[in-house]
Formats: C-alpha cells, sequence, structure tokens
C-alpha cells in the first residue's frame, strides 16, 4: 500500500502530538511531586513565603529520573504484594457495594418522586432539594452520632465503626460514604427526567393512553441516560473522596488510603506512591469509560442522541 | 437583571457580614482567655462534681471544649480566618484562572491540550487526597516553620486545587462564546482579540464568573474541613497543654480546624464537635441561597423546586391558567370569514 505524503506527514503530526502530550502529562506529575520543593520554608518569624527554583529544579530532576526505572513488571509487583492486595480489594469491596447502594437507592427514590402525585412531588423534590450542597462530613458525623446513641441509650450496636485491630468494618463506611451520593444521584436523576418530561414526544405518550410508568421507564429512561452519564462521573468522584476521608477518620488499617499516606511518609521512592494512586483510581476511571462506551453503543448510536 | 430578584443574596450576605464583623470585633472587644471556667467543678465539701468538656448552659450557650475553653468564643474568633482563607482562596482562583483562560483560548488555543494534559491528575484523583500529599509534608507538628509561611503555603495548595476547575471552565466558555455569529463578524469587521475579549466576551463571562466563584467558596470550604480531618489545619496544629490531656489543636482556631480537632469528642461530648460543624452548616446553607439564587437570576428564571421559591409545575399551571382566558377565543363564525 503506498502511503501518499499528505497522509504521512498527518501521521507524523499526530504522532509528534501524542509524544508531546505524554511528555506533558509526565512533567505535570513530576511537577505536583516536587510542587514543595518550589518553596522556601527556611524562614524566621515575621517572615514571608520564599521561592527555591534551584530546589525545584533538582527535585524535578530526581523525580524524573526515579520514572525511569518504571517497568510494567515493577507495577505487577507491588500491585500483587498481599498488604496492597488487600488494601485495594477492601477498599474497593466498600466503593462497589456503595455504588451497587448509590444506583438502586437513587433509582428508586427518582422514579418514586416522578410518580408521585403533583404535591407529593413536589415536597419530595424540596426535600431532596435541601441536601445538595452539603459537606458530607455532616452526614458522617450524623450517622456516627446515631450510631453512638444507639449503643448509649439502648446498647444496640448495629455495625462496628472503627478499624482497630483486626477488626476491618464495612457496613459503617458503606453507609457513611453512599448517604449523601445516594440523594444526589436520585436528584440528578429527578431533574434529567424533569427536563426530558417536558418534551412533545412524552406529552403525546401521555396523550395516546400510554401508562405513566411505561412512558417514564422505557421511554425516558432511556433518553435521558447520554445527559445523566455527565452527572454520573461527579458522584463516582464524590464517592471516591468520601472513602479517603471515611478510610482515615476510622483507622481503616488494611485500606488502600492507608497504603498510599505509608508510601507518602515513606518518600524513598516515588513509583510505589503513584502506583499506589493509580490503583486507587483506575477502577473508577474504567468503570466511569465503560458506562460512557455501553451508553454510546446502546443509546446514542441507536437514536442519535447528544455526542458526549 | 433586576435589583429585586437579590433579597435572598442580600439578607444572606448580611447574616455572613455580621458573623465576619462581630468576629473581627471580637480581637478589640472579646475577653483574652477563652477560659473563664475553673478545670472543675467542685461541691460545697470540695468534692469534685464535674471536668471539661461542660454541656451547653446558661453562661456557656455551647458548652466548651476538653480544655473548659468557651466553643462560642472559640467560634467567633476562627470565624475570621476561615472567611479570610476561603475569600482569598476563592478570588485567586477565579481572577487567575479566568484570566489565563480567556488569554489561552484567545491567543495560544493550541496550548489548551497540553494544559489539559499538565493538570489531568486532577481530573481523576480525588482533590482532598492531592491537598493531602502537597500539605502533609510541611503542615506537621513539630517544625520550626513560622505559622504565616504555612498559612501563605496552605493558601496556595487551595488555590491550585480549584485553578483547573476555573481554567477549563472559561476556555471552554470563552471558545462557546466565540463561535457565536456576532463574535465572527466582528472578526471580519477587523474587530481585535483585545477589542473581542472586552466587549463580547466578558459581558458574558462576568455573570458566570460570580456563579463561579461562589461554587469556589462552597468548594473550599469542603476541601478545608476534608483536610482538618487528616489534622492539617490552617496554619498547622499545636499540642500544648491547656487542661489535661494534651491534643492536636488547631493554632488558628479557624472552623474547619475545630470540628477536625474535636471529631474525638463526638462520642462523650458531641455538643464540641457539631458547635463549629454547625456553624459551618449554616455558612454552607446560606452561601448555597445565594447561589441558588444567582443561577435562578442569571438563568433568567425563577429557581424550580427550591424551598424558598415557587415550583415549576405552579409556575406552569399558571401561565396555562392564564393563557386561557376568554379574550383568546375567537368566534368560529369570525374565525371562517377570516380566512
Amino acid at each position: 500500500m503506498k502511503i501518499n505524503s499528505r497522509t504521512f506527514l498527518k501521521i507524523i503530526k499526530k504522532t509528534a502530538y501524542y509524544l508531546v502530550m505524554t511528555g506533558t502529562f509526565i512533567l505535570g506529575i513530576a511537577f505536583f511531586l516536587s510542587f514543595i520543593y518550589l518553596f522556601d520554608f527556611n524562614k524566621k518569624k515575621g517572615e514571608h513565603l520564599g521561592f527555591s527554583f534551584d530546589g525545584f529544579y533538582k527535585q524535578l530532576k530526581y523525580v524524573l529520573n526515579q520514572f525511569m526505572d518504571f517497568t510494567p513488571k515493577s507495577f505487577i509487583e507491588y500491585a500483587s504484594n498481599p498488604t496492597v492486595l488487600d488494601g485495594f480489594l477492601h477498599s474497593h469491596t466498600i466503593l462497589g457495594i456503595s455504588l451497587a447502594i448509590i444506583i438502586t437507592v437513587g433509582s428508586i427514590l427518582s422514579i418514586i418522586t416522578m410518580l408521585s402525585p403533583v404535591n407529593l412531588r413536589r415536597k419530595l423534590h424540596q426535600f431532596l432539594d435541601f441536601f445538595e450542597g452539603l459537606p458530607d462530613l455532616v452526614f458522617i458525623f450524623a450517622i456516627n452520632m446515631l450510631n453512638i446513641i444507639l449503643l448509649k441509650e439502648y446498647n444496640f450496636k448495629i455495625f462496628p465503626m472503627y478499624g482497630l485491630g483486626s477488626t476491618q468494618p464495612i457496613a459503617f463506611p458503606v453507609i457513611v460514604i453512599s448517604f449523601l451520593p445516594a440523594i444526589l444521584f436520585g436528584l440528578f436523576l429527578l431533574k434529567s427526567m424533569e427536563d426530558e418530561e417536558q418534551e412533545h414526544y412524552i406529552q403525546f405518550g401521555f396523550a395516546k393512553g400510554l401508562r405513566k410508568s411505561y412512558v417514564y421507564l422505557i421511554h425516558l429512561t432511556g433518553n435521558i441516560l447520554p445527559v445523566f452519564i455527565i452527572k454520573f462521573r461527579i458522584i463516582l468522584y464524590m464517592l471516591l473522596s468520601n472513602l479517603v476521608l471515611v478510610e482515615h477518620m476510622y483507622y481503616y488499617e488494611t485500606a488502600h488510603t492507608n497504603l498510599i499516606m505509608m508510601q507518602m511518609f515513606r518518600g524513598e521512592h516515588v513509583l510505589p506512591l503513584i502506583y499506589s494512586i493509580v490503583m486507587f483510581v483506575l477502577p473508577v476511571i474504567l468503570l466511569e469509560y465503560l458506562v460512557k462506551f455501553i451508553v454510546k453503543v446502546t443509546v446514542i448510536r441507536k437514536r442519535g442522541a447528544l455526542p458526549l | 437583571m433586576r435589583t429585586q430578584n437579590y433579597k435572598k443574596t442580600k439578607i444572606s450576605l448580611g447574616i455572613l457580614l455580621v458573623f465576619l464583623i462581630s468576629s473581627i470585633l471580637y480581637d478589640f472587644v472579646g475577653p483574652e482567655d477563652y477560659r473563664t471556667m475553673i478545670n472543675q467543678l467542685y461541691d460545697e465539701n470540695g468534692k469534685v462534681i464535674e471536668n471539661p468538656p461542660y454541656p451547653p448552659s446558661k453562661e456557656y450557650p455551647l458548652g466548651t471544649d476538653r480544655d473548659g475553653r468557651d466553643n462560642l468564643l472559640l467560634i467567633i474568633d476562627g470565624l475570621k480566618y476561615t472567611f479570610a482563607a476561603v475569600l482569598v482562596v476563592s478570588f485567586m482562583r477565579v481572577v487567575i484562572g479566568s484570566l489565563l483562560g480567556m488569554i489561552v483560548e484567545t491567543w495560544m488555543p493550541a496550548c489548551k491540550s497540553m494544559f489539559k494534559a499538565f493538570f489531568l491528575p486532577f481530573h481523576y484523583v480525588p482533590l482532598l487526597l492531592i491537598g493531602v500529599l502537597l500539605m502533609d509534608p510541611v503542615i506537621f507538628l513539630y517544625n520550626e516553620i513560622p505559622i504565616i509561611v504555612k498559612i501563605e503555603f496552605q493558601l496556595i495548595v487551595l488555590f491550585l486545587l480549584g485553578f483547573p476547575t476555573v481554567f477549563f471552565f472559561t476556555t471552554d466558555f470563552v471558545n462557546e462564546i466565540k463561535s457565536k455569529s456576532y463574535v465572527m463578524s466582528s472578526y471580519l469587521l477587523g474587530g481585535s482579540k483585545l477589542h473581542i475579549i472586552m466587549k463580547q466576551i466578558l459581558p458574558h463571562l462576568k455573570p458566570q464568573l460570580v456563579i463561579m466563584f461562589v461554587q469556589q467558596v462552597l468548594q473550599t470550604l469542603q476541601i478545608l474541613m476534608g483536610l482538618a480531618m487528616f489534622t492539617l489545619f490552617l496554619g498547622g496544629p499545636h499540642k500544648e497543654k491547656i487542661y489535661n490531656t494534651p491534643y492536636n489543636k488547631s493554632i488558628t482556631n479557624e472552623l474547619a480546624g475545630l470540628t477536625g480537632q474535636n471529631f474525638w469528642t463526638l462520642k462523650n461530648a458531641p455538643w464540641v464537635a457539631f458547635s463549629s460543624l454547625g456553624m459551618l452548616l449554616i455558612i454552607f446553607i446560606l452561601v448555597n441561597v445565594i447561589k441558588n439564587e444567582l443561577v435562578a437570576n442569571i438563568e433568567g428564571k425563577m429557581e424550580q423546586y427550591s424551598v424558598f421559591s415557587k415550583n415549576k409545575l405552579e409556575m406552569n399551571t399558571e401561565t396555562v391558567k392564564r393563557d386561557i382566558s376568554p379574550g383568546k377565543f375567537n368566534p368560529i363564525e369570525q374565525k371562517v370569514l377570516d380566512q
């Protein structure tokens, strides 16, 4: 096959573009890992923060040199370490169960609200609206308090909270981290459904005598998926952020956050720290792209909805 | 945008301003020590009946902490640091992020993808984790770094955490405006890039930046609270023994720090943890009210289904009711004649 010069130039350009992007990405990671060396903290009382470009440059070079030690084998070796694997499995079990709960509870909340009579629907929506924008910590404290009250007043322990000793609780972190995201998931779903409800085809469906539940579940739900995927990402990363917080707050030793913190304190080599962070976020990134792909194949290509 | 639409914003801002002023005034008129209560309470026989933390009472509406310090005084004193940190960081993010975003999108749009690649970790790694990784080596207990230097560094890190969001929002927004026909016409008529930014992009961008600022306030507060759980208090922790057991305390008494340091009191003295958290919750609700009203006004419609406003369905019904008036109908004969 003969490649003409224009195609060849295009390939070169594209390759160069991706090389530059990869380089910038690696430089970005190195920059953040050397960030504190950009500043001069050796100051006396009354003085202000200074800069130390020499120190930063040296550290940047040092980190970039350490990147050279990367081999896929070293990553696999690190990931297959039993301690790392335990932490990964524990954290991602919590994450997986929480995600299933969020999707189930959020969907039930939104569907119940949508199918309710107008007045009740308004009240339910107002109730859900109240949770938007509130900090996660409030709910973590509140659920923790509820657990303590039940234990103190009624001597009734629903679930263990702290990960001291060999205890590795699952139920408590799952409830705590999925409470607010489940409500927000329901609210996002509800808002997307309400926007779509104004479309003519929905009104036409009602006019033709189709049942409300049929129109909502069969027609409306499929059509809001592309828009909803964008919101789903927010929920995913909110969940990840909550997990970091809860795993640290309640001393879960065999948890991935603890592993990341350990690597940070050791500070001997940057690669184990990067590996642990990658292991922490990779399943979520994969899930995000998988959901996007499924929606693209099943909804967008079929119905020609807006591209993601 | 009409001014009468900002009633809730004005009220909320007024309340927040009262909080801030009272916190600033505390330095001049407030008691020097937060501890006016003795360490232990004794009965007539000199027997110890209670130890701090003391529960809420008439003299101490929010109770005292583990050192016998008045929670209300601590909160009033710490409020100004929370406000200052959150406002400075959000302002820096919005001003620098939007300015750079406009410059990059207008003069060097090819660099945008490089910025994207550079800040890619911020897109996937939780911001709280990045904040912890960047702050932890500096904000630990036993080091000689002056408090002001620590605070400056923390503000820079907090700025960095939210900067990509503002930057990419601005580039996307400017890109969208640039594709409008009136901006294209302006280009074709010889308008300079600076002229287009000043006259055609900024007027649209300004209201969005106001909303962005309020959102950044909420996000900064959230991150501050999360960092406090990792003992990364604003200005750092100290472990000075005040009453009995030394524990990590916030140097500035900033609200998120107070909440973080008192997390362990939930079991025995919940009022200690909930007093500062309650104050933070009030601030969150007030800022949320401001944000919702701004969004509703800027979008040119009333807030839908909000706690404070009419709901969408009611409004729709009203519109339909208003539309169906006898005057709107033509008699059939008249209609036929018209045809």
